[in-house]
């Protein structure tokens, strides 16, 4: 009975092991971006939903509940070992890779490209998960190999192993993700010190090829993104060409210092912004709330980064080190995309503002990584001590 | 297991500063967005958020030379139909069987004409009669909207239609007065402003007028309602008594040079007006101003005028008519082949002698005639306000193809083109006393604020003295009072005139249509009234004096009494 007991306490006390170095502030920034995300959805949602409140038709109820599901996936993901995750990076290699072919065959097209399942009121893109699947894999095969990428024989595997993944991404087509891999095989095996030269080779191999690329491998429609980030005001009259990127200009523009108050802003609530609740929220927000909301903004993505980083630094093993470094390459590549585009330095790609754009697989997926990110945290003590 | 210790390394930061820098980059953009350019952003979130409305000006009336209204500006509804509600069968039918029965036409045709649109707002009715509409907006029949337009009623009808015009779907003149005097009738459009969302709705309680619409002009025209009545009915019972193709009746203050009536046919009717059809568009143009023809004889007057005034004959002056004239080796003979022996001047407009009035054109020589054709206004817009009017054209000395025969034919009105309007004025200036006026359509306006302008009676030119023009006054109340019976010859008051009967040119010579005029006035001593008759290729073949002369000796005689000049003889026994 008492051993029972003991076991029983013993088994609590090491469920809750480690607790007290959960990174709190990390998830309030993460929280902070959601609830930033929620307000915004509610104002750019306004006009396209008009039914009860509490529906899970309303984007900001839905929003909310995948919020929820991602803060349970964070706190399961940040009970489980991330060894665990890279133990079997195959398994989750391989479903990545499984799902992105299926999506093509089987997936929902939407504004001419294929990166959705439908499961019933939720639409799944498993580029969200392959993404961390990489970062997984990427990060148990520089483990493997000494968590060393100064052998170029290494640096090639580990490109083979982003590739395949990168590829079939943009080919769904979604270029902006597909660049987002890349960012975080950059990432990653520049912490695990890649050689200079190496990197320098490869820029230059990628420069040569690049006039094939952008002959054979990409659509007009893409080469037409980047004339239009070039002069927007091109294709005059209706909706030109340039339509989004100007409308987006306009609001965020015409937002000011201090924004025209939430709910308020003209561009946003008459319809000129397309997709004001998922890629053009940053335009919601600077019309809305202005320079200064800008500025919120980025403090929170700042904490996360600082926070990410940290967790990266004091990670038990190299293992750990490079799936947060992955992580944070990951939120962050698709922050800077997703603004750059909103503030027209970057060609229109449906890249989600992450923790903010109205999505949940981005969300849940998020939230997941931020759970590793937590596991990563609470383990790092008692590795180190070994 | 054994895992592989963390490189304590920097290199962990490095993917910060990367960041950093792209940060720095977007903030910057931030800052040119949102701070240095704000001004202009802002003023263009604001342009595309308002659009501006035309507030259609009342259109101004056209009144008769006495106040009657001839075109009044009323309200009217234009009838649209939204797409989208009538795409429920049952309900459609019902909605539209209850249109048709408020607007007229068939449901089904209603019905079908929505039926061609996916979505929007469709015109199915245009300037439905202002109660209709109300009636309408009271029964809220589903989908249907009704938007404040106004059109164009004729309260006498087609009266005077050649001469008003009408105006189209965007209330502008199309033809006639309502054309030329588009911009004075039509006033100047106000704008409202309203917001709108992308999609170009307008935002309610979002609108404000920007500029309220100032109201046209109203028209006073010189035509007499009553007289114009004269004019369209004579011209039709000619036409169709003499089987004409058309014609123009012009009547005319010979002093001021205001046109009292001014019939011209083939014209449109409002009845009938059908601007889809093509052939339709043949009847928009006034063709008393727009058409050319020889005036034949008529131009005799003129060749007199001219040779009178230069003193190179007197109405006594006497020649022998042997029937034939040969000018440059060319034999030119009389209309009716006849030869009338000596003849004076006067003779020669009695029995329309042409060698006479060759005569007196070589008396006068080339040079001399065609100043006085320009002092007579031939060859030159008359300056009238109706839209559309020809010079006129004939052939001069200075032209390389000059011929002496062109001198000789242009003085009994051959060679020689004109409006029927430049005629009638050409003819005014040598009965008024010699002054060649402007002839005008309008005799004022008045303006938004009730204040009268009227349009000054304008002397272009003195063409010939009053004391020619006494004189020939005289020979031409001895045409038309020839001692004998004459069909021009009114019963109740004495007059003058002058018949012509011209061939229709066709390329190289003339065929054998003929147009029918008589141009004459009255009284006699004092004009008040010219008028002009032209009746276009009369199928019988009557000569002007025939054919046109009775009509000009009707109008007068129920023109003077109308306006109330005393009759001056009693009538002798029928006509």
């Amino acid at each position: 009975m008492t051993a029972v007991l003991r076991r029983s306490r013993l088994d609590a006390r090491a469920a809750f092991r480690g607790w007290d170095r959960f990174d709190a502030v990390m998830t309030l920034a993460a929280l902070g971006l959601v609830v930033l995300g929620l307000l915004l959805i509610h104002s750019g949602s306004r006009n396209e939903y008009s039914g009860p409140a509490l529906s899970f038709a309303n984007p900001v109820v839905k929003q909310l509940v995948f919020a929820l599901v991602g803060l349970g996936a964070m706190l399961v993901m940040s009970r489980v070992d991330y060894h665990r995750l890279t133990h079997y990076w195959w398994l989750w290699y391989g479903l990545s890779l499984l799902a992105l072919v299926a999506v093509l065959i089987v997936g929902q097209t939407q504004f001419g490209s294929t990166r959705w399942f439908d499961i019933g009121p939720v639409q799944v893109q498993p580029s969200e998960f392959a993404k961390v699947a990489v970062i997984v894999a990427l990060a148990r095969f520089f483990a493997d190999y000494g968590g060393d990428a100064r052998d170029l024989r290494a640096l090639l595997v580990s490109l083979a192993i982003v590739v395949p993944v990168a590829l079939l991404i943009f080919v769904e087509p979604d270029l902006g993700t597909a660049a987002v891999t890349i960012a975080i095989w950059l990432g990653v095996v520049v912490v695990a010190g890649v050689n200079r030269s190496h990197l320098a080779l490869l820029a230059a191999v990628c420069l040569a090829a690049a006039p094939f690329v952008w002959t054979f491998a990409v659509a007009d429609y893409q080469v037409e993104r980047v004339s239009i980030l070039v002069d927007p005001y091109r294709d005059q009259g209706g909706l030109g060409a340039g339509y989004n990127v100007i409308q987006a200009e306009t609001a965020i523009g015409s937002g000011g210092l201090l924004g025209k108050g939430l709910g308020n802003g003209e561009q946003t609530q008459l319809e000129f912004l397309k997709v004001p609740t998922k890629d053009f929220i940053f335009s919601v927000l600077g019309e809305e709330l202005g320079f200064a909301g800008a500025m919120g903004l980025f403090a929170l993505y700042i904490l996360l980064l600082w926070r990410g980083i940290r967790a990266a630094q004091i990670a038990g093993d190299a293992a750990g080190q490079l799936i947060a470094v992955g992580i944070v390459v990951l939120i962050l590549t698709q922050t800077f995309i997703n603004i750059a585009v909103n503030v027209g330095l970057f060609p229109v790609t449906g890249i989600p503002l992450p923790f903010v754009s109205q999505g949940g697989s981005s969300l849940v997926a998020l939230f997941a990584s931020l759970g590793i990110l937590q596991s990563i945290i609470l383990r790092h003590r008692s590795y180190r001590q070994v | 297991m054994a895992f592989e210790p963390a490189q304590r390394t920097g290199r962990v930061w490095l993917p910060a500063a990367g960041f950093g820098l792209f940060g720095l980059l977007v903030l910057a953009r931030l800052v040119q967005l949102q701070v240095l350019d704000h001004p202009e952003f802002a003023a263009k979130a604001a342009s595309e958020m308002v659009a501006a409305d035309t507030l259609y000006a009342r259109r101004g009336a056209i009144l008769d030379r006495n106040g009657h209204p001839l075109a009044l500006t009323v309200d009217t509804w234009d009838v649209y139909v939204s797409a989208r509600a009538w795409r429920n069968e049952s309900a459609a039918v019902r909605a539209s069987e209850a249109l048709a029965k408020a607007i007229g036409g068939d449901a089904f045709t209603i019905r079908q004409r929505v039926r061609e649109h996916e979505s929007g707002d469709i015109l199915v009715a245009r300037d439905i009669p202002f109660e209709v509409g109300r009636e309408l907006e009271r029964q809220g029949i589903p989908g249907v909207t009704l938007l404040p337009n106004i059109g164009r009623a004729h309260p006498e009808g087609d009266l005077g239609a050649s001469v008003i015009g009408f105006i189209g779907a965007d209330n502008s003149g199309l033809a006639g007065i309502e054309a030329a005097l588009d911009s004075l009738l039509g006033g100047t459009p106000g704008r409202a402003i309203f917001e709108r969302d992308s999609a170009g709705r307008p935002i309610p309680l979002g609108r404000y007028v920007a500029r309220q619409p100032v109201p046209g002009a109203d028209v006073v025209l010189t035509i007499d309602r009553r007289l114009q009545e004269l004019a369209e009915r004579e011209l039709r019972n000619a036409i169709e008594e003499h089987r004409a193709t058309g014609g123009a009746l012009i009547i005319m203050d010979p002093n001021t040079g205001e046109i009292l009536a001014l019939a011209s046919e083939p014209s449109f009717r409002y009845s009938t007006l059908d601007l889809s059809r093509e052939d339709q568009l043949e009847l928009l143009r006034n063709r008393a101003v727009t058409d050319l023809y020889e005036p034949g004889s008529v131009m005799k007057v003129i060749t007199a005028a001219a040779a009178l005034d230069a003193g190179v004959v007197t109405p006594n002056t006497s020649y022998v008519d042997t029937g034939v004239a040969w000018v440059a080796g060319v034999p030119i003979r009389n209309w009716d082949y006849n030869v009338y022996g000596t003849q004076t001047m006067t003779g020669v407009l009695q029995h329309s002698i042409n060698t006479g009035a060759i005569f007196m054109a070589e008396r006068l020589g080339a040079e001399r005639f065609h100043q006085y054709l320009d002092a007579f206004g031939f060859g030159r817009r008359t300056g009238v306000e109706l839209q559309g009017e020809t010079p006129g054209i004939f052939r001069r000395p200075s032209d390389p193809d000059w011929s002496p025969v062109d001198l000789a034919t242009q003085s009994f009105g051959q060679a020689i083109s004109v409006t029927p309007l430049q005629m009638a004025v050409a003819f005014a200036a040598a009965i008024n006393g010699g002054r060649l006026l402007e002839p005008h359509v309008v005799r004022g306006y008045v303006l938004p604020d009730g204040t009268w302008r009227p349009v000054e009676p304008k002397v272009i030119d003195q063409a010939i003295s009053p004391q020619t023009s006494a004189t020939l006054r005289q020979m031409l109340g001895a045409v038309v009072d020839p001692g004998w019976y004459h069909p021009a010859n009114p019963r109740y008051y004495t007059a003058g005139g002058k018949s012509g009967t011209a061939n229709v040119p066709v390329v190289n010579g003339y065929n054998d249509r003929q147009i029918a005029s008589f141009v004459g006035f009255a009284p006699l001593q004092n004009p008040r009234i010219l008028v002009m008759v032209k009746l276009d290729d009369n199928a019988d073949l009557q000569t002007g004096t025939q054919a046109a002369g009775p009509v000009f000796a009707r109008v007068v005689d129920e023109a003077l009494r109308y306006l109330g000049v005393p009759p001056e003889k009693e009538p002798e026994g029928g006509r």
